[in-house]
């Protein structure tokens, strides 16, 4: 089950129009993911630091999963110090470990953590299909508006056939090991459920037709951008222009 | 003239799908009132009756009347589907939007009803059914018998004068199916049912009808009683209170 953990709550971050966290989200990651400079990723990570108190996000949950991405970041800072190249210094006269490339490994696990951290903040504390909406008043072709909202409507359901047909094997006593015959299992498993999921979308789509579907979704209630949203973004904006500015005009 | 044609007739209509023998062969049968069960063997047709009735298939022969006129293009299915409820054998298919409240009121707004008008729709369909405080609930996260009886309101929000069920007492607890037959007998519109539940057709229905080899044959009213009980009067002719 595909659970949102961060999605309830009533904090500033929560009630704020869906459009508006959107924008935010990418005036913070592009300056925050292009920078060089390790003072810049530290003020954005200050900044994705105060996003993540207003909106009271578990800390536990969190940091779980930060360790998880940080697996990862981890893997780089293992071996672009060894591979990276350029100034290098020996290290207990045996391990060549090149300045850059450590330099390199600790700037990408910083920008890593504060984006992801900011992501979790501005994006997560809204549902999906919220998002999905956002998406659509920012003029994301509706195409791929309902790709996403039905990708989160079904997921759920085509997680539970493929779960339905993996009990049905292994009640017949099937464990998978390292043999052609689970191979061939497995792809049987993942094709009946592309089957399956191809005829239900064939019964979705006549469902909707039968109620007058016409192409175009008509939504509900539509938020709208309030003068906190505004409020937000332009802080954000001025926020990321200033550092931008700090990494590229030093005085 | 118009007025005097029962809603729905179907006149010799055939179907077959590809590469195989004719499910639905010269079909005659046309519903005006009444509550019309359908009974027959798995894979004889039920279901393609109900598809071809709504247009979602096309049948090779025959044609369709709808009020009276024949369905010709997608204009005549736009009008015939808005007077026609569909509830399909499998909630999860009509189920799709997020939450409840969005998925009652697709229909009503595809039909042109401002947001307001639609929210109240939705209340009052919701209301009736018991759903009361339901609409901020999750669709995905509904119970097997809550998601059957929100796919019926997404249906009777839409206010149709003809309602066709697909094995609607499927997969149903004792309860739901109870509450599911009292709900259908107080609706006051034409209904067609189909259902391998002999009991909850006998309660809900007045007529019954079979499909065998392609024919629909109205079953007599002994035929219903055809069946085993495992209650003591079950080898006596009865009734179902």
């Amino acid at each position: 089950m595909v659970e949102e953990p961060f999605a309830e709550g009533t904090t500033l971050l929560h009630r704020m129009n869906a459009a508006a966290k959107i924008i935010t989200a990418i005036i913070f990651v592009l300056p925050a993911a292009t920078t060089d400079s390790f003072p810049v990723a530290a003020g954005f990570g200050i900044l994705a630091l105060v996003f993540a108190t207003i909106a009271r996000l578990p800390v536990m949950r969190v940091i779980r999963r930060l360790v998880l991405v940080n697996t990862f970041t981890l893997f780089l800072l293992l071996t672009l110090p060894l591979t990276y190249g350029g100034e290098q210094k020996v290290l207990y006269s045996l391990i060549p470990v090149s300045i850059e490339g450590t330099r390199m490994a600790l700037l990408i696990g910083v920008k890593t953590n504060t984006i992801l951290i900011a992501m979790m903040a501005l994006l997560n504390t809204s549902n999906l299909s919220v998002l999905g909406y956002g998406l659509e008043k920012l003029g994301l072709p509706l195409r791929l508006c309902y790709l996403i909202l039905f990708t989160y409507r079904y997921i759920f359901v085509i997680e539970q056939e493929y779960r339905k047909l993996l009990r049905a094997a292994q009640m017949r006593c099937f464990t998978p090991s390292t043999t052609i015959h689970t191979y061939r299992t497995f792809g049987y498993l993942f094709g009946m459920t592309i089957v399956k999921s191809w005829e239900q979308a064939h019964r979705v789509h006549q469902a909707m037709i039968l109620r007058g579907f016409n192409g175009r979704f008509i939504p509900l209630s539509v938020p709208s951008i309030d003068l906190k949203s505004y409020l937000l973004i332009t802080m954000v904006a001025l926020y990321s222009l200033i550092l931008v500015w700090l990494e590229y005009c030093p005085s | 003239m118009t007025t005097s044609r029962p809603l729905l007739e179907l006149q010799d209509i055939s179907y077959c799908y590809p590469n195989q023998s004719p499910v639905i062969e010269k079909c005659n049968f046309y519903v005006d009132k009444g509550k019309t069960g359908l009974i027959g063997a798995n894979g004889c047709g039920k279901t393609t009756l109900l598809q071809l009735m709504v247009g979602l298939l096309k049948p090779q022969k025959g044609t369709i009347l709808f009020n009276g006129n024949v369905i010709k293009d997608q204009k005549d299915q736009r009008l015939l589907r808005k007077s026609v409820g569909f509830l399909f054998q499998n909630s999860n298919d009509q189920l799709f939007s997020p939450t409840v409240i969005e998925d009652v009121t697709f229909g009503p707004l595809n039909l042109g009803h401002s947001p307001e008008e639609a929210r109240d729709l939705a209340h009052e369909v919701l209301d009736n059914l018991g759903l009361t405080n339901f609409e901020d609930r999750v669709t995905h996260r509904l119970s097997g018998g809550e998601k059957k009886l929100v796919a019926l309101a997404t249906i009777l929000v839409m206010k149709p004068r003809l309602l066709l069920l697909d094995e609607p007492t499927n997969n149903l607890d004792p309860r739901t199916r109870k509450q599911l037959m009292e709900v259908l007998k107080e609706l006051d519109l034409a209904q067609i049912i189909i259902s391998h539940d002999w009991d909850f057709l006998e309660e809900t229905t007045d007529t019954l009808y079979t499909i065998e080899h392609g024919h629909l044959h109205r079953c007599t009213d002994g035929f219903v009683h055809a069946h085993k009980h495992v209650h003591v009067y079950g080898d006596k002719p009865h009734h179902h209170a």
